[in-house]
């Protein structure tokens, strides 16, 4: 009788306990998720402006304005196969190729 | 025990028995009711009682931002607060009314005093979108009964770009054109509390914003450089069918609906159907070459105009001579056009004009396109015109996409604003035969190199482009004389294996100092074109190389 009074009185504690931690987690919760939103406002308006400030149009004109640089020309691209020789193998010196002689 | 009750309570009269059976019910329902008020107190949190707000000051929309092929933004929601009133704790009418119209002129004070003193409203719009300085002055003014709300708006960081393409938004932020309409009818945006953002993923476009600013700016130079009154131009994939840029002169900001309104700004790429002139010559040499009517040494007299039923077909450029196809073709003659058109006949040329999807009206993200204007009777001198890009208008993305199929190994392509998932390729079965694709290809290609030709002007050293000009005659109130011109130049690159059709267009261009004193297309669509792809052809991933473009 006494050991389920006991049992009792403390289940009420414990779940009273429970409770108000619940109640302060959800409080918690609903601070963050505030914050959350908030953040992800201002991370829409800060991503806005940048791709605004990024727009190709803005800095084309701020390449010329301050940029020694003029547009690429086809002539100007390369891609590494186009290179005309490559270095001697360095790994068999048997068979790397005699450098050519250049006439005095 | 159970038993002896049961038996009691069977030994009270009827009527008893009945009375306690009311009064039991009646208090278990109370008890019920009590219960179920309980667990609702307890689910909404303690004794306050929530307010339930008015049905348009709660809800808004929220869409899912729009961007390019390569991740950058072209449209985002962000959070503004908006103004409102609530006239049932308005304290002081006149004052606020006053006040409210003295911060915002856009408010009119007798309006607001009239829809102020409405005690029986609880909400009234003052003003949506407020931008930081009106929000700091509505503050300032500390009106009871005034307040804001934070809501999406959509913005545009782009500036202006691509406008008729990715459309605008009304006062609640629903899609009202162009893209923006597509996301609604897709059921892509969604209602949320407040200020919440979409839930969805971004939209991604197949246009690349750098490609899209190239365009624009040569469009834009060359209504500069000519006078024209208009300009449009559009870069296609040739084989997924993406559009990669698209751009109709002029323009306006993106997502000012007003200034869409302006008949100037329409899209002209997806709305417009027009008569493209010699441009259209590709579709009768593809056409003849198909129905197997070029054989070798074959030749068109293109010495003497043709006159049929009251018209005169004669060249811009007359040769007075005898052309080979080739011939016809580099020398844009529209005599040779006409009676190649006329041996292939009016059932085959309908036919590939079918196949190539041009008389059909074309439908895209951006919704159905006008329907192709062709003749109501067909004549045999409808099959001559038409050879030459007459007594035929469609629009000129339609157009892009038909010379797609012709290059691209024959298969039709749907055109597309949306990035195409990987494998992006377009896997359907060729409407137009290998060898004709070869030919077409060379034919492209010799019209820019050759001396004869008339697209030397868009050649780009490396990048091997091909392609054909176009000199059309506008119909203007009096006929073909005096209206102007609409000049074009179709393109192709690199042109052995093609992987781009570009194609731009001018309005009204006139002979200026920057294009030689004259107004056709080998003096302006043509260099146009060369500019363009100059620009473009890195940024979409080729490197020159001495025979053919190759992958960066």
């Amino acid at each position: 009788m006494l050991a389920s009074m006991v049992t009792l009185i403390g289940s009420a504690f414990g779940l009273y306990a429970i409770k108000y931690d619940t109640r302060l987690a959800l409080e918690r919760t609903r601070g963050l998720e505030r914050q959350i939103a908030e953040t992800t406002a201002k991370l829409a308006i800060l991503t806005a402006e940048e791709a605004a400030l990024t727009r190709p149009e803005r800095i084309e004109t701020l390449s010329r304005r301050h940029l020694d640089l003029q547009p690429m020309q086809p002539a100007q691209l390369a891609i590494v196969a186009d290179l005309p020789w490559r270095t001697p193998d360095l790994s068999s010196q048997a068979t790397a190729p005699a450098l050519p002689v250049v006439p005095p | 025990m159970t038993a002896s009750r049961r038996k009691s309570a069977h030994a009270l009269p009827l009527i008893e028995r009945r009375r306690l059976l009311v009064a039991g019910l009646g208090l278990a329902g109370l008890f019920a009711a009590e219960a179920t008020q309980l667990g609702a107190l307890a689910i909404s949190g303690g004794g306050r009682t929530r307010q339930q707000p008015i049905e348009p000051f709660a809800r808004s929309i929220a869409r899912p931002d729009i961007v390019d092929r390569t991740g950058r933004l072209i449209a985002t929601d962000i959070a503004t607060p908006s103004l409102f009133a609530d006239p049932s704790r308005v304290i002081d009418v006149d004052e606020t009314a006053e006040k409210l119209a003295t911060a915002f002129p856009a408010l009119e004070a007798s309006g607001l005093r009239r829809d102020l003193g409405d005690k029986n409203r609880h909400f009234l719009w003052l003003k949506r979108g407020l931008d930081p300085d009106e929000e700091k002055t509505a503050l300032e003014l500390g009106l009871p009964g005034v307040a804001f709300r934070t809501e999406p708006r959509r913005v545009y960081p782009i500036g202006q770009n691509a406008a008729q393409t990715i459309g605008f938004v009304d006062i609640e932020n629903r899609g009202a054109a162009g893209i923006e309409r597509w996301i609604d009818a897709m059921g892509r945006s969604e209602t949320v509390d407040g200020p919440g953002r979409s839930s969805q993923e971004p939209i991604v476009l197949s246009l690349d914003l750098a490609v899209q600013h190239a365009l624009r700016q040569e469009l834009a130079k060359a209504i500069a450089d000519t006078k024209a009154e208009a300009a449009a131009g559009v870069v296609l994939d040739v084989r997924t069918g993406e559009v990669i840029a698209a751009s109709s002169l002029p323009d306006f900001l993106t997502g000012d609906a007003q200034a869409s309104l302006l008949p100037a700004t329409i899209d002209r790429l997806t709305t417009g159907s027009y008569e493209l002139g010699s441009v259209f010559k590709t579709v009768t040499l593809a056409a003849a070459h198909e129905a197997g009517v070029l054989t070798p040494g074959k030749l068109y007299d293109a010495r003497l105009p043709i006159r049929t039923g009251g018209q005169e077909i004669d060249d811009f450029h007359p040769t007075r001579r005898l052309l080979d196809a080739a011939g016809v073709f580099l020398h844009s003659s529209n005599i040779g056009a006409a009676k190649m058109a006329t041996e292939v006949g009016e059932i085959r040329l309908r036919s590939i004009l079918a196949r190539l999807g041009l008389t059909e009206p074309q439908a895209t993200e951006l919704g159905q396109g006008p329907r192709p204007l062709l003749p109501v009777e067909w004549r045999p001198v409808s099959t001559m015109t038409i050879a030459f890009g007459h007594g035929i208008a469609v629009t000129p993305l339609q157009f892009a996409a038909a010379m797609a199929t012709l290059v691209n190994g024959g298969q039709p392509v749907a055109p597309t604003f949306l990035k195409r998932a990987a494998p992006a390729v377009v896997d359907a079965a060729p409407v137009i035969g290998e060898a004709t694709v070869g030919f077409m290809r060379d034919l492209l290609r010799r019209n820019v190199t050759s001396p004869d030709g008339t697209g030397g002007k868009a050649d780009v050293p490396g990048y091997e482009v091909g392609g054909k000009t176009g000199t059309a005659d506008i119909l203007g109130d009096k006929g073909y004389a005096g209206a102007g011109v609409l000049t074009s130049f179709l393109a192709t690159f690199p042109a052995s294996n093609p992987r781009y059709v570009t194609f731009v267009l001018l309005w009204r261009p006139q002979a200026t100092p920057a294009t030689q004193g004259s107004r056709t297309a080998g003096a302006n669509a043509a260099p146009l074109t060369g500019r363009l792809i100059t620009r473009i052809a890195p940024i979409l991933g080729l490197a020159p190389g001495r025979e053919a473009a190759r992958a960066l």
